[in-house]
Formats: C-alpha cells, structure tokens, sequence
C-alpha cells in the first residue's frame, strides 16, 4: 500500500460542500437500519403503500375502519419501509489507472471519497473495494460521519497494482458482498473482458454506476508518425503509424466502447458516467453527477 | 532501345543503396508507453480489415521509392529508339537583331514584337518539324541550331538580345538557306522592321522566303555620319563634321552639342529639311594631351534612341621625327617639310636598326634597305626581295589607271593619268593592298603588320609626273599620318558597329581586356601583337586598360535611322511542294520517363501521408 497522494484526499471545505448533497438511489434496496432511503419493506413511515387483509395479532391502529364501514370486513393499511442503504464503492487500481496528470487513480479515489463522504452524511452503510491484480481489498461496511477518516485512510492507500482483470474481481465482488446496494466502479474499462465484469454486478441486482475514468491522453491522443506503443499493464507492444485517419479509428473505437458501456448499464437499469480527469474535480462531482441524476 | 549515356545507369546502385539506407533509419519507431493498448488494437484490425495488403504498406513504398530512383537514373542515362518518324518541313527563323528594332514605335519594341511573332510561329509549327533560329545582325549568329525541342527554341528566343548594329540580312539568308540545304522542302521565316534593300540576288535554294513585318511609322532623326579631321588651314586642330539625317516629312530644327570628355563644349542650331539631311561642322577643336573621349549629341526624343549620340576620340598631336635617305630629292623632300610638326633629316646610306628606331618614318628613296625595317617606312622606287610582292616586267611610258579612293593614304588625291616613265610593277600577294595600278600591274602598295606599316611605291617619283601634281604632297601627308597612325580610323570613330576593331598590343601579353560602353568587361587573345576585337555591337567608347588604348564605335547607318518599314513579298522556293515525308530519326525517351517519375513520387507521397 502506498499513499496515492501526500495532501488529503478531499479538502476541508469541499467536504462541507457536499453534505447537503444526497446519493440518488432509483430502486428500492433494502437496508439494516431506519434510513432515508425506500426500502422494499413495509414499514411504518408516511408514504401509504398497500392494503392487506386483517390478520390476527396485527396491530389494530393500522386498521382502516373506514374501509370496514364500508365492506364490513378489516383491512390493514400498510406504508412505505424507509432504511439506509449499502452502499459499495470500487476503484480500479491497475497500472493503467495511474496515466494522466491527476492519474486517473487519485481522481477515481477522490470521486469515490466524495460518494462514501455524502453516503456517511446520510447514515448509508458505506463499504470499498480497491480491484488489483484480480483481487479486491476490502474495506468492512460502515456507518455514520464518524467513518469518514477510516474511509479516507483505506481509500488514501491504493495498492501498487499491474493489471485489473475485471471480470474476476467482479466474481468476488458478487461472491462477497452479499448486500444488495448502490455499487460505484471507478475503472477505464481498459481489460478485454469488461463486460463480462459489468454483467456480473448487475445480476446480483445491484444499482450499480459506472463511473467510465479516463485521462485526456486517452479521449484526444496527441500521438503522430511511425509509432511503437508499450500496454502499461501487459508491457505488450504494437507498431503503429498514426496519422488523421487513424486516429479518428481511435475516436470511433473510444466512442463504440463508452456506447456499449452505457448500453449494457442502461439495460440492468444502471447508470454511466465518463470522468475527463482534466477537469477539476469539484466540476465533476458537483455539477456533472448532479447532471447525470448521481447525486442530488 | 539504346541509351546515349548508359554509364549513368549506374547511378542506381548509390541511389538505391542510399533509399534503402534511409528507409531502414525511418524505421526506427518512438517509443511511447499508453494505459493499455486495447483500442489501439482494434484500430490495427480496422486498418488491415480496410486493406487486404495492409502489411505490404511499407513494402509499397520501399517499392516505389527505388521504382522512382530506377526512373530518374533511366532518364538520366538518356534512352533513345530509332523509328521512322514524319517529317514534315525545316524552317529556319531570322530574327532582325539590328539597330532598327530597337524602336519603340511598337510596344515595347520592334524587336520583342518580333520574337512574339517568332514564338507565335513555333507555337503553331506542325509537330515533328524542326526548326532553327538566327539572328541577323552585323553579321549572323546562329541562337539554337535545327531541333524538334520546343522549349529549346523558346529558350533561344527568350535569349535573344538586339545589337546596335546594321543587318547583314543577305548573309543571314545565305547562312539559314546553307543550314536548310538537305531538306526538300524548308521554309525561311524572316521578322524583321525591313529596314534594309531587299536581297534580291540571294539564293536560297528550295526555301521558301517568308517576311513577317513588324513596326509602324515613325518620325525619327539621328547621326548618320562622323568624321575627324585635321584643319588645313590650322594644323594641329581638328574639325568634327557629322551628318544628321531624319525622315520627318516637315523641316525640324534640331540642337546638336558637343561633350568633350563629358563637358558639354558646343551647341549648334541646325535645320534639316523634310526627309533629308544637314551637316554640322564643329571646327579647329584643339587636342589636349591626352586622348579624349568627343561625343556628338542630338537633342531629340525620337523612336529610336542609339543614333541620336556619336563618338570620336581626339588624340594629342606629337611632332613627328622623320629620315629621309636619298640622294637627293627635292620634290620629297618639300613634300615631306611641308608639315610644320614634322622634322625631316636626311642622309644618303641605309641607317642601322638602331638609328632608324629614333624615327617615326624612314623614307628610302631608290635606296634599298640593308633589312626589313623594324619600324614605318616609306619605299620608293626599290622592290626588296622580303617583300611579299612578286615584281613583273618593267615597263616604260605607262600610266596609274586606277587607286583606291578610300584608302586614308589616297583621300583627296587624284592620280588620274599620272603618267609614269619608267616603273616595275608588282603582283602582290597576301597581306598586302594595292592603292595605284597601272595596266600591267600595282605600282603603290601598302602592307600592314600589328606593329609597323609599309608602303611601297614601285617607281621613281622624278620619272613621272606626280611630283609636279598637287596630289604628291597630298598623299605624302596622308601616308605620314596613316603610317603613324595606324588604327587611325579606329581612333576616330569610324569603326562600324559590328566591325572588326584591331587592337595594338604591345609587349608579350597573351590577353587583354576590353571595357565595354556599359561597363561590362571582355578577355581578347592577343595575336602577333595585335588582339581582334569583334564584340562590336554596342555604340560608344572602348577600352583597353592594360594599354590605355581608347576607340570608338558608331551606327552610322542611314537604313537604321531611316526606320523605315518595308513589308517584302514572299518568295517560292525551288524545293518540292510541302508534304510530309518519313526520316529515320531518333527519339527520345527521357521525357515520358521523368512523367512518369513525378507521378510515383506524387503516389509516394499521397501513400506516406494517407497511410493507406
């Protein structure tokens, strides 16, 4: 483990900023505790949510004796479970995720700070994962804005990783969180079997946000000429001669993957983002995740 | 096929092996580290999805790299086939390059009219024709002999520079109709302003004569005529004279100056009548002690700007030293005395070499030399054997019958019946040139070397009656003056534009330079201690700086001033009617190969950049 950055994660004020922001949680998940968020449950909040027939032992002060007035039979008014939400976060930590200036690694973990910091405001049940070399380093669910700096140190000590291999850290992710949540992934996708990984998530029904991290370098590769390109990851090479219209194939095979992500997400009712690491990262969380109907 | 320069097909061995040589150094790729090479990937299989031979790209160009190098050095190393090719007609191209066309009655000139002609004419010229261009000046050049390359002959043509000269138009018909002589059918293409009399007794063989005129009318007026003369009644000055001639048809008045080393010196009114001429006479100039530069200017603005200034050069006046050796001539002696600046001594034996080197002239009178003279000298009545002239049979009562009337030494006399007594003539041979002859042979020779001139007069004076003629002292003053003067009339002017200018060189320098009116420099070789100058072609003053050897050229030409426009019909030749006709002529190749080279290089080019 080493430090991704000697400053904190997040600054002082930018985290006063954000909790007045909530996560935006579309299904109803369900919870441990008596949170804000819908839960799947019937409970006992405000928000009116079925009728039931009359059962013995049932509580008779939600007994609508309108209803029986009426029918002359007892029918039990049930309401809307309100509880907090597991909420997973997990940063890819390969070698491909430290190009960029910030890399696109502290930029993931800072994004991934600020989700776990408003969750925590919000007394969700917040939980990391940070994916190397096909294996994920878990950080235990918790709770309340005390959790914060326990969060900040895991999160500040990404480890030293070479590849991803998404698809199988995905496997463990599902075989080892077995509370259905709101999971963010903060990768680059750049692994052949990606979306293997993404299918793998959804089935377990999370409402899981794809937050698609790339540097500029990437998104507008100033690349010309007689080319030999080295994988960071694989240390693989390939000769290339670049020129326009090889880069605009580029552009194309970029724009193709973010549109199958964003189709593939979309379909198990899941949500996309692309994070362009060259902007500032209280533009991204505060205006382009508010955008995207991530936070609220 | 053949190849006219085939050593230089080795030249692809260095130039591929250096292609190959830079194409292994390019390469060399960058090497650039990237997150993860996974759409670069796809963007590879795109590439060889769009191009079944996409792994052949570097390979194509390798290919036509040394495709394009195989094409230079073919084209460099001149192929040529031999094939039966259509030839249809030889022309040949006079272009006027005299004075005249120099006018600017025309935009911009008569002469640039002309090549627009000329270059209209080999524009429209049936392809397969050959054709030749010469310029007709002073005397005929030859810009680009008979090809069938266009861009050569527009190349000659673009050239070509006027000169102010006269045309030697006959001798420019001679020399295209001899270039023209192993065609059938050729034609002969003058442009020309037809300023000169139509040559009429030129054969031209089977060419065809065709004028193309240029030019307008124009009123011009210029300096046809400059001479320089000793007063004779004031010797030691000397009288300019110069005819100005014009072609207006009304009475002009005119202000001629004279500049005297570029100071303005004289001026005179002159009025010339309607399409005639006027002299003007500038009288008892004075020498300075030095040779300087006259120059005669007309003050008008008219087409044509090179006649309006003519040149002379006024040298300084020296006594002159002379021996007479006789034994005793009365009449000679008085002949010779009669010129103040000239100092005559006498004496009755040959003197030595050395002696007679202390005298401008030695004059034997019936006393022969004991050797040629190594200076100027006068021979009267004694034939040396050294002589290049082969005597005859004496006669007795004879007569002169005719002389040469511009010759410097007979200007202003008139030997007509001078009976002669006794005489040997003689037969001259080569160098020399008769001034008298009687009926059986010459009697006065004159012989010219670089540095020393001779005349021979082959009777004894006191046997005729010259002596008592006013002629007698007449020519023995000239023949004083041209044999001390010998590039006389070079240093007077009278050198045509064009002409020949002999300049003395003394010492034994190989070359000399010769500073031209606009500036420009000239090497001669020097020959026997002269160096021929012919690069006349520009009016002003000449210099030889080694020797300080001053001379001056004119136009003087009244056909150039006149300007006149002479259109000329045109004259059928003798040869076959035109028709094409089939010749074994080579052709070459050079050309497509370097078409075809640029094409490569351009795909080459687009195949780099495109990465196809």
């Amino acid at each position: 483990m080493t430090p991704v950055s000697e400053n904190p994660l997040l600054e002082a004020s930018f985290l006063q900023r954000l909790q007045r922001l909530q996560l935006l949680v579309r299904r109803p998940l369900p919870g441990q505790w008596k949170g804000e968020h819908r839960s799947p449950k019937r409970g006992y909040s405000v928000e009116f949510a079925d009728f039931r027939e009359y059962s013995p032992g049932d509580d008779l002060r939600y007994v609508d004796w309108k209803a029986y007035g009426r029918l002359d039979r007892l029918y039990l008014k049930q309401y809307v479970e309100e509880e907090d939400v597991y909420v997973l976060l997990l940063v890819d930590c390969s070698r491909s995720m430290r190009f960029g200036q910030p890399t696109k690694l502290l930029f993931a973990l800072q994004v991934a700070a600020a989700i776990g910091h408003i969750a925590l405001c919000r007394f969700h049940r917040v939980g990391a994962g940070l994916i190397a070399d096909g294996k994920v380093i878990w950080m235990r669910p918790v709770r309340g804005k005390q959790s914060l700096i326990p969060l900040l140190r895991f999160l500040g000590s990404p480890p030293d990783a070479r590849s991803t291999v998404l698809a199988e850290s995905a496997r463990q992710v599902a075989n080892g969180w077995k509370h259905r949540g709101a999971v963010y992934l903060l990768t680059d996708l750049m692994d052949e079997h990606w979306q293997d990984a993404l299918r793998t998530l959804l089935a377990r029904r999370h409402e899981l946000t794809l937050i698609h991290t790339l540097s500029p370098q990437e998104l507008r590769p100033d690349l010309m000429g007689d080319l030999l390109l080295v994988d960071s990851e694989t240390g693989e090479t390939r000769e290339v001669s670049l020129s326009a219209s090889a880069l605009s194939l580029y552009q194309r095979a970029l724009q193709q993957l973010r549109d199958d992500a964003s189709a593939l997400c979309g379909h198990f009712g899941g949500n996309y983002l692309l994070a362009d690491t060259s902007q500032p990262l209280e533009t991204f969380v505060l205006r382009e995740m508010r955008m995207r109907g991530v936070l609220a | 096929m053949r190849f006219l320069a085939a050593w230089n097909l080795l030249w692809f061995l260095p130039v591929g092996g250096a292609i190959l040589a830079l194409y292994i150094l390019r390469l060399r790729r960058r090497r650039v580290e990237v997150p993860a090479v996974l759409l670069w990937t796809q963007v590879l299989q795109d590439f060889q999805a769009n191009v079944p031979w996409q792994r052949l790209r570097k390979h194509w160009l390798l290919v036509l790299q040394l495709l394009a190098a195989l094409l230079l050095v073919l084209a460099v190393a001149q192929p040529y086939t031999r094939a039966w090719m259509y030839s249809g007609e030889a022309h040949v191209l006079v272009l006027d390059g005299s004075a005249s066309m120099l006018a600017t009655d025309v935009s911009p000139s008569r002469f640039e009219q002309a090549k627009a002609l000329a270059r209209e004419y080999l524009q429209k010229m049936p392809p397969g024709d050959q054709a030749a261009i010469v310029l007709a000046g002073a005397r005929p050049r030859v810009l680009c002999g008979l090809t069938v390359n266009r861009s050569e002959l527009f190349r000659a043509l673009k050239s070509a520079r006027p000169a102010e000269t006269g045309t030697n138009i006959a001798e420019s018909l001679a020399l295209a109709a001899a270039i023209l002589t192993p065609f059938a059918a050729p034609t002969i293409e003058v442009f020309t302003d037809g300023g000169f009399a139509e040559p009429r007794d030129v054969d031209t063989g089977r060419a065809r004569l065709q004028y193309h005129t240029v030019g307008s009318r124009a009123e011009n007026a210029g300096i046809v005529a400059i001479d320089l003369r000793e007063d004779q009644n004031a010797p030691g000055r000397f009288d300019l004279f110069a005819v100005i001639h014009h072609n207006s048809e009304r009475e002009q008045r005119y202000t001629v100056e004279l500049w005297r080393d570029n100071n303005l010196a004289d001026a005179q009114e002159i009025t010339v009548p309607p399409k005639s001429e006027a002299p003007v006479l500038f009288r008892q100039l004075i020498p300075t002690d030095h040779p300087e530069e006259l120059r005669v200017r007309l003050d008008t603005r008219d087409a044509l700007a090179c006649d309006n200034t003519a040149y002379v050069v006024l040298h300084p006046v020296r006594p002159l030293k002379v021996l007479l050796v006789s034994k005793g001539n009365l009449f000679l002696e008085t002949a010779l005395s009669l010129d103040p600046r000239t100092s005559v001594e006498k004496r009755t034996s040959p003197p030595s070499a050395e002696e007679s080197g202390r005298y401008d002239v030695v004059v034997y009178d019936n006393i022969e030399p004991a050797s040629p003279p190594a200076g100027h000298a006068v021979l009267i009545g004694v034939i040396p054997q050294w002589l290049p002239v082969v005597p005859l049979q004496a006669v007795e009562n004879s007569m002169v019958v005719d002389w040469h009337h511009t010759h410097p030494v007979m200007r202003y006399v008139d030997l007509a019946s001078v009976r002669l007594s006794k005489a040997t003539p003689v037969l001259p041979q080569a160098g020399t040139e008769t001034l008298a002859e009687a009926s059986e042979g010459a009697v006065m020779v004159s012989l010219q070397k670089p540095d020393k001139r001779w005349l021979l007069i082959t009777f004894d004076v006191t046997t005729t009656d010259l002596p008592l003629r006013v002629a007698f002292p007449v020519m023995m003053l000239n023949a004083l003056r041209w044999l001390t003067a010998p590039s006389e009339s070079a240093e007077r002017g009278l050198i045509p534009a064009g002409g020949l200018a002999v300049i003395p060189v003394p010492g034994e320098r190989e070359k000399v330079t010769v500073r031209l009116p606009d500036g420009k420099t000239a090497e001669v070789s020097v020959q026997d201690g002269a160096a021929p100058f012919e690069d006349t072609l520009q009016t002003g003053f000449y210099r030889c700086p080694e020797t300080g050897y001053l001379f001056a050229v004119n136009l003087a030409q009244r056909e150039e001033t006149e300007l006149a426009v002479h259109s000329y019909t045109s004259q059928t030749g003798t040869g076959a009617s035109a028709g094409l006709r089939k010749v074994l002529a080579r052709r070459e190749w050079w050309q497509w190969l370097a078409g075809i080279l640029l094409a490569v290089l351009a795909l080459e080019w687009m195949m780099y950049h495109r990465r196809w």
